[in-house]
């Protein structure tokens, strides 16, 4: 009896004595990782304008470890209700000065209405439209401009991240998704280079240019060429978007198959070849790869949360100025100037057609980010 | 707003009646009443507007369009006002020829005048375009 006391004392001591040495063993593990894999260098990444969103929304502890409170609903909520009402506040003069040009224009157009002569009233027509169109077109360049620069940020940001994830990838037992996802993700990034430098710029300088045209020769319809260009972009980012998801959840099936043969092959290896302590070394193998894999999914999931701030800011501007134009283009109707209403509703088109460009990059980038997190999930 | 309108209205009918009479008598000088009429009561008009026009440059100084726009516009309203009085005139007298002529002078001196516009659309055009 005693002896089978003392071996069960001695077999529960052993228990806990090892469960202490693994959990102790994870930690260490799991810090050694952060340090190793650069995770905590990707705050270093991060564009200062959205640091300063990142310390208001978690309260002034931005690192890789404290990802999950940056997913806070009501932090986050704040920070959107925030960030439009000072998009909202800016844009009031300019919602303004676009009223005070519609009251110019009607007061002239009373003055000139008593004309049988027509082409009087389209000289009024054309001086007003030109100081209309000064006044919106820096707002449309300004918004242009930030989403290049948002879409070639959040580019730059992932292909910093792009050697962290696959490092932790290939320390995580998944070498062949690695290898896979690390070209997939650096396509990514090129195509959103791609889609800001060669497709915004001349799409909406083109539109501009065919704005200012329609202000000389009103009969000149717009609306059928922005209908064109709203579905060319949504079909080409639908395309785009279908055909690359598509083929990133297929490769991390079959790469997320051959990494789980492999994990298993060299546990099974480890675990024969081994004598006595095979078992242990496999044990201490997956604890590794589980370590890699949390610290993957953390960075992860910061990686994602960075890219949605960067695009957030000209999102959110991008989306009340269009709110702004489109109620201008509605109190341009009722007051009766109903050539600037068209003008100002093809302005409001040219902000539509951004935001599908800008929403779509940055979809595709997080999505695929999405696809390499899922990959390692439950394997 | 200060408008004599009344005073106008009554100007108007006055110069009327006086050229109906004329008329039948003398036609040059009915039509030269009614060309001094005509003149009162733009000036009577000019100087009542000038109101409307200071509070329509307070409204474009509020809303920041360039001055040179402004000039612009009043540029065009004073010669299109001028030259739709003057081929009235013609069209009273009977020379429809010359009124029509006359909008054409006064067509052509728009253009001229907003030459510099269609310059800054066309360069604007250009600009965004290259």
């Amino acid at each position: 009896m005693k002896k089978i006391i003392t071996i069960f004392i001695l077999f529960f001591t052993f228990i806990l004595f090892a469960n202490n040495v693994v959990a102790q063993d994870a930690d260490t593990i799991l810090k050694e990782q952060y340090e190793n894999s650069g995770a905590n260098e990707i705050t270093k990444e991060i564009p200062t304008n959205i640091k300063e969103d990142l310390y208001n929304i978690a309260d002034g502890q931005v690192n890789v470890e404290n990802a999950g409170q940056l997913l806070d609903f009501k932090r986050v909520f704040q920070f959107v209700i925030d960030k439009m009402a000072t998009i909202f506040k800016s844009e009031a003069k300019l919602f303004v000065t676009v009223i005070l040009i519609i009251f110019i224009y009607l007061i002239f157009k009373m003055l000139f209405g008593s004309f049988n002569n027509k082409s009087f009233e389209s000289i009024v027509n054309i001086t007003i439209t030109i100081c209309l169109i000064g006044a919106i077109f820096n707002s449309l360049i300004e918004c242009t401009n930030s989403a290049i620069n948002s879409i070639n940020d959040i580019s730059t940001f992932s292909k910093s991240l792009i050697p962290i994830m696959c490092g932790l990838m290939v320390a995580g037992g998944q070498p062949v998704s690695a290898s896979i996802f690390d070209a997939l993700l650096f396509i990514a990034c090129e195509i959103c280079t791609y889609i800001s430098v060669g497709l915004i710029l001349p799409l909406v300088n083109v539109y501009i240019g065919l704005i200012i045209a329609q202000s000389i020769n009103i009969n000149v319809k717009l609306n059928n060429f922005t209908g064109f260009i709203k579905s060319a972009v949504n079909w080409m980012i639908g395309i785009v978007f279908t055909v690359f998801i598509g083929l990133m959840s297929l490769q991390s099936l079959i790469s997320g198959a051959a990494d789980t043969v492999t994990k298993r092959t060299v546990k099974f290896a480890i675990g024969s070849i081994i004598p006595v302590a095979g078992g242990i070394f496999g044990d201490a193998m997956e604890t590794i790869f589980s370590c890699a894999n949390s610290v993957k999914s953390l960075s992860g999931v910061f990686g994602i949360i960075i890219i949605a701030l960067i695009i957030i800011t000209p999102l959110l501007t991008i989306f009340s100025k269009y709110i702004i134009f489109k109620l201008l283009a509605l109190f341009s109707e009722l007051m009766g100037a109903n050539r600037f209403s068209s003008i100002i509703s093809n302005f409001a088109g040219a902000f539509g057609i951004l935001a599908s460009l800008t929403l779509g990059s940055s979809i595709l980038l997080i999505s695929s980010f999405t696809i390499v997190l899922m990959s390692g999930v439950g394997k | 707003m200060n408008i004599d309108f009344i005073g106008i209205v009554v100007i108007g009918i006055i110069v009327t009646i006086i050229a109906i009479f004329l008329k039948q008598q003398n036609k040059e000088y009915a039509l030269l009443v009614s060309l001094a009429g005509g003149m009162l009561i733009f000036w009577f008009i000019i100087k009542s507007s000038s109101e409307v026009f200071s509070f329509v440059e307070n409204i474009i100084k509020l809303s920041k369009i360039p001055d040179e726009s402004f000039k612009l516009l009043l540029k065009v309203l004073g010669l299109a006002y001028i030259t739709q009085i003057s081929s009235d005139l013609c069209k009273d007298a009977g020379e429809n020829a010359i009124a029509s002529k006359l909008e054409i002078a006064g067509k052509v001196s728009i253009l001229l005048i907003s030459i510099p516009l269609f310059e800054k659309v066309i360069k604007m055009i250009i600009n965004v375009m290259g």
